[in-house]
Protein backbone atom coordinates (compact mmCIF):
# COMPACT_ATOMS: atom_id res chain seq x y z
CA UNK A 1 0.00 0.00 0.00
CA UNK A 2 1.31 3.45 -0.83
CA UNK A 3 -0.29 6.63 0.38
CA UNK A 4 0.07 8.93 -2.54
CA UNK A 5 -1.69 12.09 -1.58
CA UNK A 6 -3.33 13.62 1.38
CA UNK A 7 -5.29 16.76 0.70
CA UNK A 8 -5.89 19.61 3.07
CA UNK A 9 -9.07 21.62 3.29
CA UNK A 10 -8.95 24.12 0.43
CA UNK A 11 -9.02 27.86 1.10
CA UNK A 12 -12.18 28.68 -0.82
CA UNK A 13 -12.67 32.42 -0.28
CA UNK A 14 -11.44 35.44 1.49
CA UNK A 15 -14.44 37.66 2.22
CA UNK A 16 -14.25 41.33 3.14
CA UNK A 17 -17.34 42.71 4.86
CA UNK A 18 -18.35 46.00 3.22
CA UNK A 19 -21.22 48.51 3.45
CA UNK A 20 -21.78 48.41 -0.34
CA UNK A 21 -20.97 45.27 -2.30
CA UNK A 22 -21.51 46.70 -5.77
CA UNK A 23 -19.37 49.70 -4.88
CA UNK A 24 -16.54 47.46 -3.70
CA UNK A 25 -16.66 45.35 -6.85
CA UNK A 26 -16.58 48.42 -9.03
CA UNK A 27 -13.69 49.92 -7.05
CA UNK A 28 -11.56 46.80 -7.28
CA UNK A 29 -12.23 46.55 -10.98
CA UNK A 30 -11.18 50.15 -11.66
CA UNK A 31 -8.44 50.62 -9.09
CA UNK A 32 -6.74 47.22 -9.29
CA UNK A 33 -7.90 45.82 -12.62
CA UNK A 34 -9.42 42.72 -11.05
CA UNK A 35 -12.39 41.44 -13.08
CA UNK A 36 -15.62 40.48 -11.32
CA UNK A 37 -16.64 36.83 -11.40
CA UNK A 38 -20.09 36.62 -9.93
CA UNK A 39 -22.61 38.80 -8.12
CA UNK A 40 -25.56 37.42 -6.21
CA UNK A 41 -28.83 38.93 -7.41
CA UNK A 42 -29.58 40.13 -3.89
CA UNK A 43 -26.55 42.40 -4.05
CA UNK A 44 -25.41 40.96 -0.73
CA UNK A 45 -22.43 38.97 -2.03
CA UNK A 46 -20.04 39.06 -4.96
CA UNK A 47 -16.80 37.37 -6.00
CA UNK A 48 -13.88 38.65 -8.03
CA UNK A 49 -11.99 36.60 -10.60
CA UNK A 50 -8.85 35.81 -8.65
CA UNK A 51 -8.10 32.18 -9.41
CA UNK A 52 -8.49 29.23 -7.09
CA UNK A 53 -9.21 31.31 -3.99
CA UNK A 54 -11.86 33.95 -4.61
CA UNK A 55 -11.68 37.43 -3.17
CA UNK A 56 -15.27 38.19 -2.22
CA UNK A 57 -17.34 40.95 -0.69
CA UNK A 58 -20.31 40.49 1.58
CA UNK A 59 -22.74 43.08 2.82
CA UNK A 60 -21.79 43.73 6.43
CA UNK A 61 -25.37 44.01 7.66
CA UNK A 62 -26.50 40.72 6.25
CA UNK A 63 -23.63 38.44 7.22
CA UNK A 64 -24.51 35.76 9.79
CA UNK A 65 -21.94 37.16 12.20
CA UNK A 66 -23.15 40.77 11.97
CA UNK A 67 -22.28 42.71 15.10
CA UNK A 68 -19.38 40.44 15.99
CA UNK A 69 -16.74 42.33 14.01
CA UNK A 70 -15.30 45.78 13.46
CA UNK A 71 -16.58 47.31 10.24
CA UNK A 72 -14.08 48.44 7.59
CA UNK A 73 -14.00 52.24 7.24
CA UNK A 74 -11.50 54.72 5.81
CA UNK A 75 -11.68 56.88 8.92
CA UNK A 76 -10.79 54.05 11.27
CA UNK A 77 -7.64 51.99 11.82
CA UNK A 78 -7.30 49.31 9.15
CA UNK A 79 -8.16 45.74 10.06
CA UNK A 80 -5.15 43.56 10.90
CA UNK A 81 -5.07 41.74 7.58
CA UNK A 82 -4.31 42.48 3.95
CA UNK A 83 -5.10 41.33 0.47
CA UNK A 84 -1.99 41.19 -1.71
CA UNK A 85 -2.01 41.36 -5.50
CA UNK A 86 1.11 40.20 -7.29
CA UNK A 87 1.69 42.41 -10.32
CA UNK A 88 4.33 42.87 -13.01
CA UNK A 89 4.76 46.61 -12.57
CA UNK A 90 4.24 47.71 -8.99
CA UNK A 91 4.65 51.43 -9.68
CA UNK A 92 2.05 51.37 -12.45
CA UNK A 93 -0.39 49.35 -10.37
CA UNK A 94 0.12 51.64 -7.38
CA UNK A 95 -0.40 54.81 -9.40
CA UNK A 96 -3.51 53.38 -10.99
CA UNK A 97 -4.96 52.47 -7.60
CA UNK A 98 -4.24 55.90 -6.12
CA UNK A 99 -5.69 57.65 -9.16
CA UNK A 100 -8.96 55.81 -8.53
CA UNK A 101 -9.15 56.81 -4.90
CA UNK A 102 -7.07 54.28 -2.98
CA UNK A 103 -5.33 55.91 -0.01
CA UNK A 104 -1.52 55.84 0.05
CA UNK A 105 0.06 53.89 2.90
CA UNK A 106 3.51 52.91 1.56
CA UNK A 107 4.98 54.07 -1.74
CA UNK A 108 6.61 51.31 -3.84
CA UNK A 109 9.91 50.24 -2.28
CA UNK A 110 12.37 47.44 -3.04
CA UNK A 111 12.93 44.91 -0.28
CA UNK A 112 16.13 42.93 0.42
CA UNK A 113 14.45 39.62 -0.35
CA UNK A 114 13.95 40.57 -3.97
CA UNK A 115 10.45 41.96 -3.90
CA UNK A 116 8.97 45.39 -4.59
CA UNK A 117 6.09 46.18 -2.27
CA UNK A 118 3.58 48.96 -1.75
CA UNK A 119 0.45 49.48 0.33
CA UNK A 120 -2.80 51.31 -0.17
CA UNK A 121 -6.19 51.22 1.53
CA UNK A 122 -9.30 50.50 -0.48
CA UNK A 123 -12.55 52.48 -0.48
CA UNK A 124 -13.47 50.93 2.87
CA UNK A 125 -10.05 51.36 4.41
CA UNK A 126 -8.98 47.73 3.97
CA UNK A 127 -5.24 47.21 3.43
CA UNK A 128 -4.25 46.14 -0.07
CA UNK A 129 -0.68 45.30 -0.95
CA UNK A 130 0.55 45.64 -4.51
CA UNK A 131 3.79 43.71 -4.92
CA UNK A 132 6.00 41.93 -7.37
CA UNK A 133 6.58 38.18 -7.30
CA UNK A 134 9.33 37.16 -4.89
CA UNK A 135 12.49 36.58 -6.91
CA UNK A 136 14.23 33.37 -5.86
CA UNK A 137 17.99 33.39 -6.27
CA UNK B 1 2.03 13.52 -0.06
CA UNK B 2 1.53 16.64 1.93
CA UNK B 3 3.65 16.18 5.03
CA UNK B 4 1.72 18.82 6.92
CA UNK B 5 -1.60 17.04 7.10
CA UNK B 6 -0.06 13.68 7.93
CA UNK B 7 3.27 12.63 9.32
CA UNK B 8 4.48 9.88 7.07
CA UNK B 9 7.79 8.10 7.31
CA UNK B 10 9.18 4.91 5.92
CA UNK B 11 12.41 3.00 6.18
CA UNK B 12 13.67 0.18 3.98
CA UNK B 13 12.85 -3.37 5.08
CA UNK B 14 15.50 -5.49 6.75
CA UNK B 15 14.49 -8.65 4.95
CA UNK B 16 14.49 -9.29 1.19
CA UNK B 17 10.73 -9.77 1.18
CA UNK B 18 10.05 -6.51 2.96
CA UNK B 19 10.06 -3.40 0.79
CA UNK B 20 9.51 -0.92 3.60
CA UNK B 21 8.20 -0.38 7.08
CA UNK B 22 6.10 2.76 7.27
CA UNK B 23 4.03 4.76 9.66
CA UNK B 24 1.52 7.50 9.20
CA UNK B 25 -0.13 9.76 11.74
CA UNK B 26 -3.13 11.66 10.44
CA UNK B 27 -3.58 15.04 12.01
CA UNK B 28 -5.97 17.02 9.86
CA UNK B 29 -9.13 15.58 8.37
CA UNK B 30 -8.99 15.23 4.62
CA UNK B 31 -9.03 12.76 1.81
CA UNK B 32 -6.26 10.20 1.60
CA UNK B 33 -5.53 8.63 -1.73
CA UNK B 34 -3.86 5.26 -1.89
CA UNK B 35 -1.92 4.41 -5.03
CA UNK B 36 -1.82 1.01 -6.70
CA UNK B 37 1.65 -0.35 -5.94
CA UNK B 38 1.20 -4.08 -6.39
CA UNK B 39 2.10 -4.77 -2.77
CA UNK B 40 0.55 -6.56 0.17
CA UNK B 41 0.86 -4.82 3.53
CA UNK B 42 0.27 -5.89 7.09
CA UNK B 43 -1.18 -2.81 8.73
CA UNK B 44 -2.03 -1.99 12.30
CA UNK B 45 -4.28 0.98 12.85
CA UNK B 46 -4.68 2.70 16.19
CA UNK B 47 -7.72 4.92 16.41
CA UNK B 48 -8.45 7.28 19.30
CA UNK B 49 -5.34 6.11 21.10
CA UNK B 50 -6.55 2.65 22.10
CA UNK B 51 -8.76 1.10 19.43
CA UNK B 52 -6.28 -1.20 17.67
CA UNK B 53 -7.10 -3.16 14.56
CA UNK B 54 -4.79 -5.05 12.22
CA UNK B 55 -5.50 -6.17 8.69
CA UNK B 56 -3.81 -7.42 5.56
CA UNK B 57 -4.03 -4.94 2.73
CA UNK B 58 -4.25 -6.72 -0.61
CA UNK B 59 -3.00 -5.25 -3.90
CA UNK B 60 -5.39 -3.13 -5.90
CA UNK B 61 -5.34 -2.40 -9.61
CA UNK B 62 -6.35 1.27 -9.29
CA UNK B 63 -5.85 4.14 -6.88
CA UNK B 64 -8.64 4.64 -4.38
CA UNK B 65 -9.68 6.86 -1.50
CA UNK B 66 -9.07 5.71 2.02
CA UNK B 67 -11.22 6.58 4.98
CA UNK B 68 -8.88 7.99 7.56
CA UNK B 69 -9.89 9.92 10.65
CA UNK B 70 -7.90 12.64 12.32
CA UNK B 71 -5.88 11.02 15.09
CA UNK B 72 -5.52 7.69 13.27
CA UNK B 73 -2.07 6.14 13.40
CA UNK B 74 -1.08 3.47 10.93
CA UNK B 75 1.94 1.20 11.11
CA UNK B 76 2.59 -0.91 8.04
CA UNK B 77 4.97 -3.46 6.64
CA UNK B 78 4.92 -3.27 2.85
CA UNK B 79 5.99 -6.45 1.13
CA UNK B 80 7.70 -6.70 -2.21
CA UNK B 81 5.52 -8.00 -5.03
CA UNK B 82 5.45 -11.77 -4.86
CA UNK B 83 5.29 -11.87 -1.10
CA UNK B 84 2.46 -11.34 1.26
CA UNK B 85 -0.18 -13.59 -0.22
CA UNK B 86 0.74 -15.95 2.60
CA UNK B 87 -0.49 -13.40 5.13
CA UNK B 88 -4.08 -13.58 3.99
CA UNK B 89 -6.37 -15.86 6.01
CA UNK B 90 -4.06 -15.88 8.97
CA UNK B 91 -6.17 -14.81 11.97
CA UNK B 92 -3.41 -15.65 14.44
CA UNK B 93 -1.18 -13.10 12.70
CA UNK B 94 -3.86 -10.43 13.08
CA UNK B 95 -4.35 -11.21 16.74
CA UNK B 96 -0.62 -11.08 17.53
CA UNK B 97 -0.14 -7.91 15.50
CA UNK B 98 -2.90 -6.18 17.46
CA UNK B 99 -1.59 -7.43 20.77
CA UNK B 100 2.14 -6.87 20.34
CA UNK B 101 2.97 -4.68 17.39
CA UNK B 102 0.68 -1.66 17.36
CA UNK B 103 3.49 0.68 18.38
CA UNK B 104 6.54 -1.26 17.38
CA UNK B 105 7.73 -1.35 13.76
CA UNK B 106 10.45 -3.89 14.54
CA UNK B 107 7.99 -6.28 16.13
CA UNK B 108 5.61 -5.95 13.20
CA UNK B 109 8.37 -6.61 10.70
CA UNK B 110 9.62 -9.62 12.66
CA UNK B 111 6.09 -10.97 12.86
CA UNK B 112 5.63 -10.68 9.11
CA UNK B 113 8.97 -12.31 8.34
CA UNK B 114 8.30 -15.27 10.60
CA UNK B 115 4.86 -15.73 9.06
CA UNK B 116 6.36 -15.71 5.57
CA UNK B 117 9.10 -18.16 6.45
CA UNK B 118 6.58 -20.59 7.85
CA UNK B 119 4.77 -20.82 4.56
CA UNK B 120 5.45 -21.89 0.97
CA UNK B 121 7.85 -19.85 -1.09
CA UNK B 122 6.95 -17.93 -4.22
CA UNK B 123 7.26 -20.22 -7.25
CA UNK B 124 9.71 -19.55 -10.07
CA UNK B 125 7.03 -18.81 -12.63
CA UNK B 126 6.07 -15.78 -10.55
CA UNK B 127 9.56 -14.60 -9.61
CA UNK B 128 10.65 -14.88 -13.25
CA UNK B 129 7.63 -12.86 -14.29
CA UNK B 130 8.35 -10.20 -11.65
CA UNK B 131 11.95 -9.87 -12.72
CA UNK B 132 11.06 -9.43 -16.34
CA UNK B 133 8.17 -7.11 -15.51
CA UNK B 134 10.45 -4.75 -13.63
CA UNK B 135 13.36 -4.99 -16.08
CA UNK B 136 11.06 -4.17 -18.99
CA UNK B 137 9.17 -1.46 -17.06
CA UNK B 138 5.93 -3.27 -17.71
CA UNK B 139 6.49 -3.59 -21.44
CA UNK B 140 7.08 -7.34 -21.62
CA UNK B 141 4.78 -9.36 -23.84
CA UNK B 142 2.37 -11.72 -22.18
CA UNK B 143 1.17 -13.53 -25.24
CA UNK B 144 2.89 -14.98 -28.25
CA UNK B 145 6.00 -16.25 -26.50
CA UNK B 146 4.12 -18.64 -24.22
CA UNK B 147 2.13 -21.74 -24.92
CA UNK B 148 -1.55 -21.34 -23.99
CA UNK B 149 -1.23 -23.67 -21.01
CA UNK B 150 1.76 -21.76 -19.72
CA UNK B 151 -0.19 -18.53 -20.13
CA UNK B 152 -3.02 -19.95 -18.06
CA UNK B 153 -0.53 -21.14 -15.47
CA UNK B 154 0.94 -17.65 -15.25
CA UNK B 155 -2.52 -16.11 -14.89
CA UNK B 156 -3.38 -18.45 -12.06
CA UNK B 157 -0.03 -18.06 -10.34
CA UNK B 158 -0.16 -14.25 -10.51
CA UNK B 159 -3.67 -14.15 -9.11
CA UNK B 160 -2.61 -16.38 -6.26
CA UNK B 161 0.78 -14.86 -5.44
CA UNK B 162 0.46 -11.26 -6.59
CA UNK B 163 -3.22 -10.76 -5.95
CA UNK B 164 -3.47 -9.31 -9.47
CA UNK B 165 -3.62 -10.50 -13.07
CA UNK B 166 -0.32 -10.31 -15.00
CA UNK B 167 -1.73 -7.52 -17.12
CA UNK B 168 -2.81 -5.45 -14.10
CA UNK B 169 0.59 -5.94 -12.56
CA UNK B 170 2.40 -4.84 -15.72
CA UNK B 171 0.32 -1.66 -15.85
CA UNK B 172 1.48 -0.90 -12.33
CA UNK B 173 5.13 -1.54 -13.15
CA UNK B 174 4.88 0.73 -16.11
CA UNK B 175 3.27 3.62 -14.25
CA UNK B 176 5.84 3.40 -11.45
CA UNK B 177 8.59 3.62 -14.04
CA UNK B 178 6.76 6.67 -15.40
CA UNK B 179 6.54 8.09 -11.91
CA UNK B 180 10.30 7.83 -11.47
CA UNK B 181 10.98 9.55 -14.80
CA UNK B 182 8.49 12.34 -14.15
CA UNK B 183 9.96 12.95 -10.70
CA UNK B 184 13.39 13.13 -12.32
CA UNK B 185 12.07 15.97 -14.47
CA UNK B 186 11.54 14.27 -17.84
CA UNK B 187 9.01 15.79 -20.20
CA UNK B 188 5.69 13.94 -20.28
CA UNK B 189 5.82 13.35 -24.02
CA UNK B 190 9.26 11.76 -23.64
CA UNK B 191 8.13 9.57 -20.76
CA UNK B 192 5.10 8.43 -22.73
CA UNK B 193 7.22 7.50 -25.74
CA UNK B 194 9.93 5.84 -23.62
CA UNK B 195 7.56 3.54 -21.82
CA UNK B 196 5.19 2.66 -24.63
CA UNK B 197 2.11 4.72 -23.75
CA UNK B 198 0.01 5.62 -26.79
CA UNK B 199 0.57 9.31 -26.11
CA UNK B 200 0.84 11.86 -23.32
CA UNK B 201 -2.91 11.79 -22.69
CA UNK B 202 -2.73 8.04 -22.18
CA UNK B 203 0.14 8.48 -19.71
CA UNK B 204 -1.81 11.13 -17.81
CA UNK B 205 -4.89 8.90 -17.59
CA UNK B 206 -2.81 6.01 -16.25
CA UNK B 207 -1.07 8.18 -13.68
CA UNK B 208 -4.41 9.49 -12.45
CA UNK B 209 -6.10 6.10 -12.45
CA UNK B 210 -3.30 4.10 -10.80
CA UNK B 211 -1.48 6.66 -8.69
CA UNK B 212 -4.36 8.98 -7.89
CA UNK B 213 -2.38 12.10 -8.71
CA UNK B 214 -1.76 14.18 -11.78
CA UNK B 215 1.65 14.11 -13.49
CA UNK B 216 2.04 17.67 -12.29
CA UNK B 217 1.78 16.52 -8.68
CA UNK B 218 4.83 14.34 -9.30
CA UNK B 219 7.01 17.15 -10.52
CA UNK B 220 10.12 17.74 -8.37
CA UNK B 221 8.74 21.07 -7.20
CA UNK B 222 5.03 20.72 -6.72
CA UNK B 223 2.39 22.11 -4.43
CA UNK B 224 1.58 18.63 -3.21
CA UNK B 225 4.89 16.89 -2.66
CA UNK B 226 4.68 13.20 -3.24
CA UNK B 227 6.41 11.02 -0.69
CA UNK B 228 10.02 10.49 -1.70
CA UNK B 229 10.28 7.28 -3.75
CA UNK B 230 8.40 4.76 -1.64
CA UNK B 231 10.09 1.42 -1.82
CA UNK B 232 8.27 -1.41 -3.52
Amino acid sequence: MTITKQTQPKLGYVIIYVPDVAGAVSFYERAFGVPPRFAHESGMYAEMETGATALAFADELSTPNHGAFESNRVDKQAAGAEVAFVVEDVRAAFDRAVSHGAAVVTEPVDKPWGQTISYVRDLNGFLVELCSAVQHG
Amino acid sequence: MDAVAARYRERPGRHPAVAAVWCSATEAPGATVVAADGCFDLIVRTRDGSDVSAFVYTPVARAHDAVVAAGDRHLGVRLRPGFGAALVDHPELIRIAERDAAECPEALEALVVSALEARAHTPDIVTDFLEEARASAGAMRLTGGLAASRERELQRACRRWLGLSPKAFLRIERVWAARAEIRAGAALATVAADLGYADQAHLTREVRALLGVTPRDLRPVGILQDVAAPSR
